[in-house]
Order: structure tokens, then C-alpha cells, then sequence
């Protein structure tokens, strides 16, 4: 059976790497993956199993007993203000799958894992706005994602396991060519002409994670998560007639990093309290997240056109004036800064007969921004960010289930976050945004099913 | 049939909306703006006060009470350059305007003073101590003002209130636009001469006093002056627009919204109409690089209306004869076709 279920997951596996062109990317970062993780506050790389293990630390899908699938729902409501106005940033809502299938590899424990989150309204958003416009720029864009991890664990030895795996992302290529007539004076009578040609290629980024666990109720965690950037460019390419007083050509090309992901160092602990046998009925655990925010490149395009319209013999109609070429965009530095940052959760496990048992859990996340107060020309908004949560689980295991399966688990989360209101001023009284106060809040619920497989 | 299934799930999530998060974003009022476009004015785009015989042209903008806005513009009335005032509910259907048959924006204004000669011009209408306070340009630069209670009759100062003072070392040329801004309590007076804007403070509206715009220096200096070489307002900056507010973090921002020209127009020169600002009641102005309105049309004499969603940009522009077009900011907002011209003016 478990050889079975690992052939299957290998053969999902292999085929989630050919299809990665259209892979993933990273909402997790921001809102975690599976409800019991997310309840925890994010603190888990230590004391993490099942299909979770897959995002929080890879070496630990090797922990699963048998082949589990989990799915689960996670919907994010934004509601986060400048000057006291919603600027309704969009939800991020979506399913979440995963599957482990652990077997054995030369005797020594093995497993495959899979992450998916599944976003309801886009696999992915491009979106390339002026330097100058304000946007939350840890929320507006960059967890409009599909995320999609395929990761493989041993346990060399009883003490340690280790795993590692790759995430996928798509990076975008497109040109767009117009050609056709111009009429300037009634511009519903143009007749343009356009061609989109658009390619998605690949990037991907590793992770890996390495766990020590020195008896039943006490672990250490280190993971890693890779840095990607996706880029963005475009190329237009305009050419036509003018109301047939002119030809004009418009050569317009833009480069820009649409969404780039830090690379981060997990480090992280569990520790087991309130022993009866080798179970722990309080599990205490806390990571901290190194983020190298610093790396962070800003998703501003860089453009840089060619306009080249000639004056019509006898010069241009009264009231006509031909535009300028647009000028090359100067791209203001962003200079982002690393952050280390804390998760702490708390799960009190109460088993109720046998075959039932309970969990109830609490979380903190602190994130301090790493984006300075943008006083100048730019408007990347972000605010401190804490983070509380709470979950409840219930496990149902042995035989009261039919013979396949092995134990049922259901999983709940509710997260608040909270971005510290603070007001930003403007050192030029010539600025087109001006002072604002920004902050808000997040609101994050879900609920996982998680179906283990196996006696 | 592991493929289909697949397929199926990928494509719940190919089918995405354009998204949001840019709503009600911060801004300063004062641009960038786009002009009108048809079926977003009565008439055609992007005048909302156009008359061939009229001319009108210079507006000054006034936010009323009920989110309308009053306009006060120079128009020729019986061969006289006279103040006239319109008003329109959405910013756009003006009373008087192209369409509104029956209706002419009422004279408020007219020339009667001996100093003030045949013609008025450069309109600046402010509330000051509960009464309208409108300030006008005159025969040879002389700033005059008018008081009501109503915004319509009038009352006018014996003499006027500002004039070119010639020991001023910049004052080199009669006083050319004039506009009016109540800060804390006293009014300030923004003109332009020679290309170059100063400021004038009264507690009282009438008894003005020049304040210097870099009093570190010795001379009394305007606040705002000509751009760099190359730039949008190298040759001048003209025609000032004051309108103050409080920023959300409290501090008061005064934008001026001006009218600067690369070169001499009489040479053939653009206009564009620009931003500069400052905080707090005094020192000079700093100029935003970019124009906020540029469409290569003559355009000059800017005046503001803010609102909560959007703000409303009125220019003087060229149909070939002056006429007054409208222009919009956020560059986003968009406008179903009016739903009628205002019954009064």
C-alpha cells in the first residue's frame, strides 16, 4: 500500500516539474499554509508534520506515518487604510492542497511532499504601477499567487531528518505591436490593429530544512527558503497613420521586477510540557525568521521610449500639437532593510478516550516593516504588522475509521493582524501625494481536513 | 483522465478580475490632471463656458456650501471687460453655459472706479470674516477688492488695495494676476510681476504688507520664481491659484497652482499649468518639476475646486477665442454625462 501510494505521488510529483510553467509563488510568507500552523503563528518548523511540512520545513514530511492528503480553505479580507479610507486591497482566498507519501529508500525513511495553493480569482497577477503611487506594497500584489512546492525527505537517522525541494514561479515575457490608421480628430473612427505575444517561462527557487529532535518532546529546526525575482517585460511597437497627415512610430520598452521573494533563514524550537507516557499535552514552540529584505528589488518598470512623428508637409493643423517623447523613467532606489521575525504558538492538546483528541492554539507573529517611512518621492506603504491567532483541531484516529484510513483531522484558524497606524510626512510641499496616515488590519480564517492513509 | 482533472482545477483560477487596491489613494489636490472628454461636459470638451462673444476666460473658483462650485470669470459686456458668475452643481453643467438656453451669467463686477479704468480682470474670490472677499486686477496692475454678503452684490473698496511698489527690486512690471488665500486668519495675497510670484498679508483684507520670501537675504524677494534653464516655467511663472488645507498629519500645506511658460509667449513660448507649495503661512514656495496640466492649447489662469473624491482643475484655454475647459484629477475618475445645468447662477 505505502509503496502503491508512493509510486502515485512520484508520478504527480514528476508531473507538477514539467508542468511548471505555470507554478507558483509565495502568499504563505504572509499567511501561512494549513490551519493548525497558521493558529500557531507561524511557529512550526520545529514541530510540524503532514502535508504543512511541506512549506513550514521540508525535512519533516518524512515524519507522516502513511500517504496524507489535506485540503483545506484560507480566505484573507484586507482592510487597510490611508487617511481613514479602505483602499480595498483585494482578498486572498484559495484552496490549499497537499499531499506526503513517505515510504522507505534503501531502509531509510523516505517521503515526497506536495504544497498547492490554488488562489480563487487569478494564478497570478501582473502588475507594474508608477514609483510614485502610493500601494501596500507587502499586500497589494505580491500574494496574488499560485504557490505549488514539490520537496523530498530522508531521516538518516532517528535523530535527524532532512529535506529539501523546489518552488516554482512564472516569469513573463510579451510584446504587443499596434499598427493600423490614427485618426486624431475622431478617435472612434481609428482603426488599430493589435498583437499580444506573451511567454511564460519558469523560475525557480530552493528550500530545504534540516530537523533535530532530542527525544519525543523537544526540537530543533533550521530551514531555508530561496530568493526569486520575477520579472516583467514588455515591448509595444506602434505604427500607423495620423488622420493621413503623417506616419508615426512609437517604440516603447519596459523592464521591471514584477515580484521578488526574499531569501529567508527559519530557526526555530518546539518544547513538550505536561508529560503522561511520551505524549506532551502543551507544546511550546517559537521560530525566528531571518528575511534579507535588503535584496529586495522594486517592482517599478523602467521605460524607455522612441517617438518619432514627423511634421506633415505644410507643418501641423492649428490646435495640433504633436506629444513629446516620453522621458527615460529615473528609478528612485528602495532601500529595504532585513528583518528578523519572531513567531511564537502555544497548542494544548487534550486527548479525550483513545481514538479522539483535542487541540486548542494560540500564535503571535511580529513583523517589523522593513520599509522606511517614505518621506520622498515614492509611496511603498507597509506598517508593523502583529499578528494573533487562534485555532482549534480535533483527531480521530484507529479503528473507527474504515480500514484505509488511518485518522481524519480537522483544523480551524482565525488570525487578526494588526499594521500599526502611523502618519508619513512629505519633506517637499510640492508633492503630488502629500502626508497621509496609513494602517489597518487583516483578517485571515480557514479550515483544513487532513486524511491520513494506512494501519 | 488525471489530465482533465488537472485542467479542471487549475482553470478555477484563470478567470480573475482587474483588482483593486487603489481606492482613495492619498493626494495632495492639485493633479495631475486629465481634461474633459466628450459626453462628460454638456457641450463640447472640454469647455464648460464657452461664448463666442462673451469670451470668458480668467476663472476663479469658489466651493459653495452645497458641494457646488461658483465660478467668477472675466466675460466682455457691453464692449467692457466686466467679473460675471456661474455656478454648477456637478462642477461640469455651468449655468449660462453652451446648452442652457435662456440663461447669461449675471455681471457682479464692472469697472466704475476712477483708477480702475474700462476693464477688470483676474478674479480671486475667497470668504474672509463671513463675507465674500473678491479681489480684481485694474488699470495698471491695481489690485481692488469687493465685499458681499451674498456672493453677488457687491461693494467696493475706495481704493485699491495692492499696487506695484517700485522699490521693490524684482517689482519690475505692473502687478499681472492676483490670488487670495485666508491662512490662520489673515488673508494673503499671491501676485505675479515680471515673471516672478510675491506675497502680500493683511490682517483685514485691505491693509496689505509684503513678506519676504527669503528673509534670509537682505532683499525682499518673491516666493516663487522662474524655473531652471530648459524647464516648463523658465521664462516666467504667472497667474497664481492659492488654495490651502490642512494635510492629514495637520500640517497647513499652501499649493499654488500657477501658469508658467518655457519662453516668451509673445515668441511663440507653451504655457503649462504648474504646482508649488510650502508649509506653514510663510517662506518661499517649492516648485514640483512636473507640469499637472499640459495640453498644448494655450492653456493659463488656473483655478481649483476639491472635493472629496476628485478635484476640478478650470483653465482658460483657446477654441480659437478664449473659453473656459475643465480638467479632472485623479486621472482615473470618470464622469457619466451631466445631469443638467444649475437653475441659478
Amino acid at each position: 500500500m505505502r509503496r502503491r501510494s508512493l509510486a502515485c505521488a512520484l508520478g504527480v510529483g514528476v508531473g507538477a516539474f514539467l508542468a511548471s510553467g505555470v507554478a507558483s509563488a509565495n502568499p504563505l510568507d504572509a499567511f501561512g499554509f494549513g490551519s493548525r500552523e497558521t493558529a500557531l503563528g507561524g511557529a512550526a518548523s520545529a514541530d510540524v508534520r503532514g502535508t504543512a511540512a511541506n512549506y513550514y520545513n521540508p525535512a519533516s514530511i518524512v515524519r507522516a506515518q502513511g500517504l496524507e492528503l489535506s485540503i483545506g480553505y484560507m480566505s484573507v479580507a484586507h482592510n487597510l487604510a490611508i487617511n481613514g479610507k479602505n483602499t480595498h486591497v483585494d482578498p486572498v482566498r484559495g484552496l490549499n492542497f497537499g499531499i506526503v507519501a513517505p515510504g522507505q529508500l534503501f531502509r531509510i525513511p523516505f517521503a515526497f511532499g506536495l504544497a498547492l495553493h490554488l488562489p480563487d480569482d487569478r494564478v497570478s497577477r501582473v502588475r507594474a504601477l508608477r514609483q510614485e503611487e502610493p500601494r501596500w506594497e507587502l499586500y497589494d500584489n505580491r500574494n496574488q499567487r499560485l504557490y505549488l512546492a514539490a520537496n523530498l525527505a530522508i531521516a538518516p537517522f532517528d535523530w535527524l531528518e532532512i529535506g529539501g525541494g523546489l518552488s516554482f514561479m512564472a516569469s513573463t515575457r510579451g510584446s504587443l505591436g499596434i499598427t493600423g490608421e490614427a485618426d486624431i480628430f475622431k478617435s472612434e473612427q481609428s482603426t488599430l490593429r493589435h498583437q499580444v505575444d506573451a511567454d511564460l517561462t519558469a523560475v525557480r527557487y530552493p528550500q530545504f530544512g534540516a530537523r533535530v529532535h532530542f527525544d519525543e518532546t523537544f526540537a530543533l529546526a533550521v530551514v531555508y527558503r530561496g530568493q526569486f525575482k520575477l520579472k516583467l517585460d514588455l515591448a509595444a511597437d506602434v505604427e500607423g497613420d495620423l488622420a493621413r497627415l503623417t506616419t508615426a512610430s512609437y517604440q516603447l520598452e519596459t523592464h521591471s521586477v514584477n515580484n521578488f521573494l526574499p531569501q529567508q533563514w527559519v530557526f526555530g524550537g518546539s518544547a513538550g510540557f505536561l508529560k503522561r507516557g511520551r505524549r506532551s499535552f502543551v507544546h511550546v514552540n517559537f521560530d525566528l525568521t531571518w528575511v534579507n529584505w535588503s535584496a529586495y528589488e522594486a517592482p517599478v518598470a523602467s521605460l524607455d521610449a522612441k517617438l518619432d512623428i514627423p511634421a506633415p508637409p505644410g507643418g501641423w493643423p492649428a490646435g495640433i500639437t504633436p506629444p513629446a517623447t516620453p522621458q527615460k523613467t529615473v528609478i528612485v532606489p528602495l532601500q529595504l532593510h532585513d528583518r528578523f521575525v519572531p513567531h511564537l504558538g502555544v497548542e494544548l492538546r487534550a486527548p479525550v478516550g483513545q481514538r479522539l483528541e483535542m487541540a486548542t492554539r494560540l500564535g503571535y507573529e511580529l513583523a517589523i516593516s522593513p520599509v522606511d517611512d517614505q518621506t520622498g518621492f515614492t509611496n511603498y506603504i507597509d506598517r508593523d504588522r502583529h499578528s494573533f491567532s487562534a485555532g482549534l483541531g480535533v483527531r480521530i484516529s484507529g479503528r473507527a475509521l474504515a480500514n484505509v484510513v488511518r485518522e481524519v483531522g480537522i483544523d480551524m484558524h482565525g488570525q487578526v493582524s494588526t499594521l500599526v497606524e502611523r502618519t508619513t510626512q512629505k519633506t517637499d510641499p510640492s508633492d503630488f501625494v502629500g502626508d497621509y496616515r496609513a494602517g489597518g488590519s487583516i483578517f485571515n480564517v480557514g479550515m483544513t481536513l487532513t486524511v491520513g492513509f494506512g494501519r | 483522465m488525471r489530465r482533465l482533472a488537472c485542467i479542471a482545477l487549475l482553470s478555477c483560477a484563470t478567470q480573475g478580475g482587474d483588482g483593486q487596491g487603489d481606492v482613495d489613494l492619498p493626494r495632495t489636490g492639485v493633479g495631475p490632471f486629465r481634461k474633459l472628454e466628450a459626453k462628460e461636459v454638456p457641450g463640447v470638451a472640454p469647455y464648460v463656458l464657452d461664448n463666442l462673444n462673451a469670451r470668458y476666460r480668467q476663472p476663479a473658483a469658489l466651493a459653495l456650501d452645497d458641494g457646488s462650485v461658483a465660478l467668477y470669470v472675466v466675460a466682455v459686456d457691453a464692449g467692457q471687460d466686466v467679473i460675471v458668475r456661474t455656478r454648477a452643481q456637478d462642477q461640469r453643467a455651468f449655468y449660462g453655459a453652451v446648452g442652457d438656453f435662456g440663461h447669461k451669467p449675471p455681471v457682479v463686477l464692472r469697472a466704475d472706479l476712477p483708477w480702475e479704468g474700462t476693464a477688470l480682470a483676474k478674479p480671486a474670490i475667497v470668504r474672509f470674516q463671513g463675507r465674500y472677499a473678491l479681489y480684481y486686477r485694474a488699470e495698471a496692475g491695481r489690485i481692488g477688492l469687493a465685499r458681499s454678503d451674498d456672493g453677488f452684490r457687491f461693494t467696493k473698496e475706495p481704493q485699491p488695495v495692492l499696487a506695484r511698489d517700485a522699490s521693490v527690486a524684482w517689482e519690475t512690471q505692473d502687478l499681472t494676476g492676483v490670488t487670495a488665500a485666508v491662512l490662520e486668519d489673515r488673508v494673503h495675497l499671491f501676485y505675479a510681476s515680471n515673471g516672478a510670484i510675491g506675497e502680500a498679508v493683511s490682517d483685514d483684507g485691505v491693509h496689505f504688507t509684503r513678506v519676504d520670501g527669503h528673509p534670509e537675504t537682505p532683499a525682499l524677494d518673491p516666493v516663487l520664481q522662474p524655473g531652471p534653464a530648459g524647464s516648463f516655467d523658465a521664462f516666467g511663472v504667472f497667474e497664481p491659484c492659492a488654495s490651502p488645507r490642512q494635510t492629514p498629519s495637520g500640517r497647513l500645506q499652501v499649493r499654488v497652482l500657477y501658469t508658467g511658460y518655457e519662453k516668451d509667449p509673445a515668441a511663440g513660448g507653451k504655457s503649462v499649468i504648474a504646482f508649488a507649495g510650502r508649509y506653514g503661512t510663510s517662506g518661499a514656495l517649492s516648485r514640483n518639476p512636473l507640469p499637472v496640466y499640459a495640453v498644448g492649447q494655450g492653456e493659463h489662469a488656473p483655478a481649483l475646486w476639491g472635493g472629496e473624491a476628485y478635484d476640478m482643475l478650470y483653465v482658460e484655454q483657446s477654441k480659437g477665442y478664449p473659453a473656459i475647459a475643465a480638467a479632472v484629477a485623479p486621472v482615473k475618475q470618470r464622469f457619466a454625462e451631466p445631469d443638467g445645468f444649475a437653475p441659478e447662477p
